[in-house]
């Protein structure tokens, strides 16, 4: 008897272990069948119809059918009596919702789950049961008509489904259009399959940092830029350079109430050059992120015609700006300010020329009325910082900065917001507040404005 | 303990594992063999009929069933064997049997009872090797489960070049979605367009077929085209097909680029359009360089007498005159992968004499006109969806306009001083919308953006006559002008035009 003992001992061992593993691979190998019979649609997971049911009614009622059906299961196990009471009590107490996906190309259920309320939302959640993967097998448990219901939704629960909003650059064509910096690129080409050149046609209204923004410039500027990405990207930052080449034509000024009496006029056809570029790695590789951008008008012919100040019929006195520079430099990615976006930080100097004019009609030439002071003592320098945070990509991308400028010789400065928001990249607005401080009125200058407001919507489209 | 009942402790230890390991199993059997069942769309199964008196070895002529009796193959003319299997699926090796139907041909050599069969062929088909039997087979008995398995791989290695049918009925490659739309890399987004809205014909394929409730049509060329409204008339006719895309003439009343209605702007103009190709590819209008050229005269026409009794048309007098001159307008597809190109010209000597329409400023009158005009403007088109029912296209360039103002004293007709208004660019911003239902053109929308004014054209087919006629309800709107103010030669409101217009051939 001991020995037969013995001998049954070793073979509850034997045969515990041997078929719990043999056992174990072929549930495994049939649930790898099971899983496989539809066609796979797993890249769509997240784009497929998804709900939470939460209509506590319907709830018991779905969970009595399990009930019935003696068909929930934990790791392909019954479970046990206790466990189902411990979560019916749950049910009671209306902690349970149920977790439903169709499939992606028909409107049959594959994946149905209980789920406990604090389980919605985490990554790896939790289930009260195995999840039911087959909507004819969750049919037979429910029954048809139930299964129906489960499927139409006339209930009351939580849509989850996803709307596949993200962020793609085509480089076939791309239209920005967006007033105060359109850019419309007609041309592109690669020399190695991974990089890009690209031709656009670009605008400027303004320019923030020498305190001219938007229409408050009196003029705009247009040319043609190229654009070189070293690797093509999704993201328009990670550009490599980029040369604008441009000149002026005297705009009109929008939403802005009386002029001052001498206001701010174009004076002469000009030349714009922007040079922009990561190029801070070239010194050091682990310098990257880096933009540094220069950028010039300088004003080549004057205006002589009548007609080019419009139809004036009077003498009056103006001023006009006919060169800057402006010198920037960014860091971009400087660290994640959460789910906000990346956080950047610029700086720089930006210095204008104003010339304080006179138009005669009876006169062939404009006169400068500062005839006496040198060129150099016309120009005015504004020290500035940029900075805010930047998000690419997903529903909603955002550039929010802050400027902050001072002008020396003046002893004032302004400070305000840029927001630049774009609903999936498509449609959105660029609006600008600037508001000035330390201003000595005795001294500020008649043209300038107290406060800046400028704003436009952007349309992208882009293939 | 005694050692009694720890033997039969052990012993229930030993039968309990295996009723659990049974019910797990049967758990799984049962689910993928109500799925293999009742799914008739999503299985992503292949599997192959082997008709006629099937050759089985003798070893799995009969195979053993888990629940029932053994099953045997029946070796006659008109029953035959549907095998099927999973491959290719993520995670399985190699091939799996899954089940094996039986069909048998009813009308095939069985009469019916009432004789004949008269009601078609009929199958029986009964699946009498589940996939649970199947499952057993591989477990229990490999050898016969690795016959069958190996007759399966055969056939597949003997007909690389016919892969075994499949059960899937979804057709994923008819559902496919891009994230943002589509625009097409060569001509036909352009064609697609212009077939729709352009006053003049282009040519399509040759035999459209298109399957209509079930019947066939061959889409017929018409010996000569009409695109008529109120405002503009186009026609062309076979004998002109001399061209690649034909020739035409137009007629009309309407003005490009100046924000006026037709009737607004003081002329009668006539046009002669042709359709020619540059590149290679002379005739795949898809890839071709093609360049849409029209030629027009215009003459000066006092059309502001007549405005005010048209009933269509409900806008102001026009202020501007406009003078005799001739011009072109261009259209090329994308030259040096440039985008689709535009360009219009319009100019006209000075022509003062007997204005039609002119102001009183005191003992004098004054008169304004615009005789040049140009636009140059760059096309992108694209699609919200590879199935192309939603279209845009977006014009972006410059549009100049000139205007000139002639003064004249007490009554006579010749200028007595000639001063130039304005000589500029404006940008101008055109986009389209078409909407197609069911590959059949069904509402179109234009709106202009251009010196400050908008203007909305906005059209719905109202009728489609089979022979090709299409009749439109079409509406154009032009504002006032928006955040400036009005200019001496501008109405101080908009206005508007309705109109029928009838398109044959196209």
């Amino acid at each position: 008897m001991k020995k037969f003992s013995l001998l049954l001992l070793s073979l509850v061992f034997f045969q515990s272990g041997f078929s719990q593993e043999s056992d174990s691979v072929t549930v495994a190998n049939l649930k790898k069948i099971y899983n496989s019979l539809e066609y796979n649609t797993i890249a769509f997971n997240d784009l497929k119809e998804q709900w939470i049911i939460n209509d506590p009614v319907f709830i018991r009622e779905i969970y009595n059918r399990f009930v019935v059906r003696n068909a929930f299961r934990i790791n392909d196990k019954k479970v046990t009596r206790e466990y189902v009471e411990k979560v019916t009590e749950e049910i009671y107490n209306g902690n349970i919702l149920i977790e439903v996906r169709k499939r992606y190309y028909d409107d049959q259920i594959e994946f149905f789950a209980f789920i406990p309320e604090e389980e919605v939302n985490q990554s790896e959640p939790k289930y009260s049961f195995d999840p039911i993967i087959d909507g004819f097998y969750l049919s037979e448990i429910l029954n048809d008509k139930i299964y129906d219901k489960v499927r139409n939704r006339d209930y009351y629960f939580d849509n989850l489904t996803k709307t596949d909003y993200d962020v793609k650059s085509g480089y076939y064509f791309d239209l920005k259009l967006d007033l105060l910096e359109p850019e419309i690129m007609y041309w592109n080409t690669t020399s190695n399959a991974r990089n890009k050149y690209l031709l656009s046609f670009f605008g400027k209204w303004g320019d923030d940092h020498i305190m001219q923004p938007g229409w408050y410039a009196n003029e705009y500027i247009f040319g043609s830029k190229l654009t070189y990405y070293s690797n093509i990207s999704n993201n328009p930052q990670n550009y490599t350079y980029s040369v604008s080449l441009g000149t002026n034509a005297p705009a009109s000024k929008p939403f802005i109430g009386t002029p001052p009496a001498k206001p701010l006029f174009v004076s002469g056809k000009s030349l714009y050059v922007k040079i922009s570029g990561d190029v801070m790695k070239y010194i050091d590789e682990s310098l990257t992120d880096f933009d540094l951008s220069i950028e010039s008008k300088y004003t080549f012919v004057d205006n002589t015609k009548r007609l080019d100040y419009g139809k004036m019929n009077s003498k009056f006195d103006f001023y006009s700006n006919k060169t800057y520079f402006v010198l920037e430099l960014k860091k971009r990615n400087l660290f994640d300010l959460f789910d906000f976006g990346q956080f950047e930080l610029g700086g720089g100097i930006g210095s204008p020329d104003i010339h304080h004019l006179q138009y005669d009609p009876a006169s062939t030439k404009i006169t400068d009325l500062d005839g006496k002071k040198s060129l150099f003592d016309k120009f005015t320098h504004f020290a500035f910082v940029d900075f805010g945070v930047v998000r690419t990509g997903g529903l909603i991308q955002h550039n929010l900065n802050t400027l902050i400028g001072y002008n020396v010789q003046g002893g004032f400065g302004y400070f305000g917001v840029k927001m630049k928001v774009m609903l999936n990249d498509t449609f959105g607005m660029d609006i600008r507040y600037f508001n000035t401080y330390g201003v000595d009125k005795k001294k500020y200058d008649p043209w300038r404005y107290d406060s800046f407001l400028v704003f436009s919507p952007i349309i992208r489209i882009n293939y | 303990m005694r050692p009694k009942y720890f033997v039969l402790f052990l012993l229930n230890l030993i039968l309990f594992s295996a009723v659990v390991s049974a019910q797990t199993y049967d758990d799984i059997y049962r689910k993928i063999d109500l799925k293999l069942k009742k799914d008739s769309s999503y299985l992503n199964l292949h599997y192959i009929d082997f008709t006629g008196p099937i050759s089985i070895p003798s070893n799995v002529a009969t195979l053993p069933r888990k629940d029932d009796e053994p099953f045997s193959f029946k070796v006659t003319e008109n029953t035959s064997y549907r095998f099927v299997f999973l491959m290719d699926a993520v995670g399985i090796d190699s091939l799996e049997l899954l089940y094996i139907e039986q069909r048998v041909d009813k009308s095939a050599g069985e009469g019916g009872f009432f004789g004949g069969g008269g009601g078609g062929p009929q199958t029986d088909i009964t699946r009498d090797f589940i996939f649970k039997d199947m499952h057993d087979l591989k477990l229990n008995h490999f050898d016969q489960y690795s016959v069958l398995y190996r007759k399966i791989s055969e056939y597949i290695k003997k007909n690389e070049d016919a892969p075994p049918e499949k059960l899937l009925r979804i057709n994923p490659d008819t559902e496919i979605q891009t994230s943002m739309g589509i625009s097409s890399r060569d001509n036909t987004d352009y064609l697609n367009f212009m077939r729709t809205n352009h006053l003049h014909w282009y040519p399509k394929p040759k035999i459209v077929v298109k399957a209509k409730r079930g019947a066939a049509v061959e889409e017929v060329k018409t010996s000569y085209r009409l695109d008529a409204s109120f405002s503009q008339i186009s026609f062309s006719h076979e004998i002109m097909d001399f061209a690649m895309g034909g020739a035409s003439v137009e007629y009309g009343f309407t003005e490009k680029v100046l924000n006026l209605l037709p009737y607004q702007a003081t002329l009668f103009n006539a046009g002669f359009r042709t359709l020619i190709s540059i590149s290679d590819k002379k005739t795949d209008l898809n890839k071709a360089v093609m360049v849409d050229v029209k030629i027009m005269g215009r003459l000066k026409m006092n059309t502001s007498k007549i405005i005010g009794s048209l009933p269509f048309v409900a806008a102001d007098k026009p202020l501007l005159n406009m003078g005799t001159s001739g011009g072109f307008d261009i259209q090329m597809t994308r030259p040096f992968t440039l985008p689709f190109l535009n360009i219009y010209l319009n100019a006209g000597g000075p022509a003062y004499t007997s204005p039609a329409v002119t102001i009183a400023k005191g003992a004098n009158r004054e008169a304004y006109f615009s005789f040049s005009q140009a636009e140059a403007t760059m096309s992108f088109y694209w699609n919200a969806s590879d199935k192309m029912n939603s279209r845009f296209r977006m014009d972006i360039g410059a549009g100049y306009y000139d205007v000139w103002k002639g003064t004249y004293t007490g009554t006579s007709k010749s200028a007595s001083k000639k001063e130039l208004m304005q000589d500029n660019f404006y940008p101008v911003v055109n986009f389209y919308f078409n909407f197609f239902s069911d590959n059949s053109e069904f509402y179109g929308l234009k709106a202009r953006f251009f010196d400050s004014q908008a203007s909305l054209t906005s059209w719905l087919k109202i009728a489609e006559i089979s022979g090709g006629h299409i009749i439109r309800f079409e509406g154009t709107y032009i504002s006032a002008p928006i955040a400036r103010k009005n200019r001496p030669w501008e109405n101080k409101d908009g206005g508007a035009i309705l109109q029928l217009r009838y398109r044959y051939g196209f």
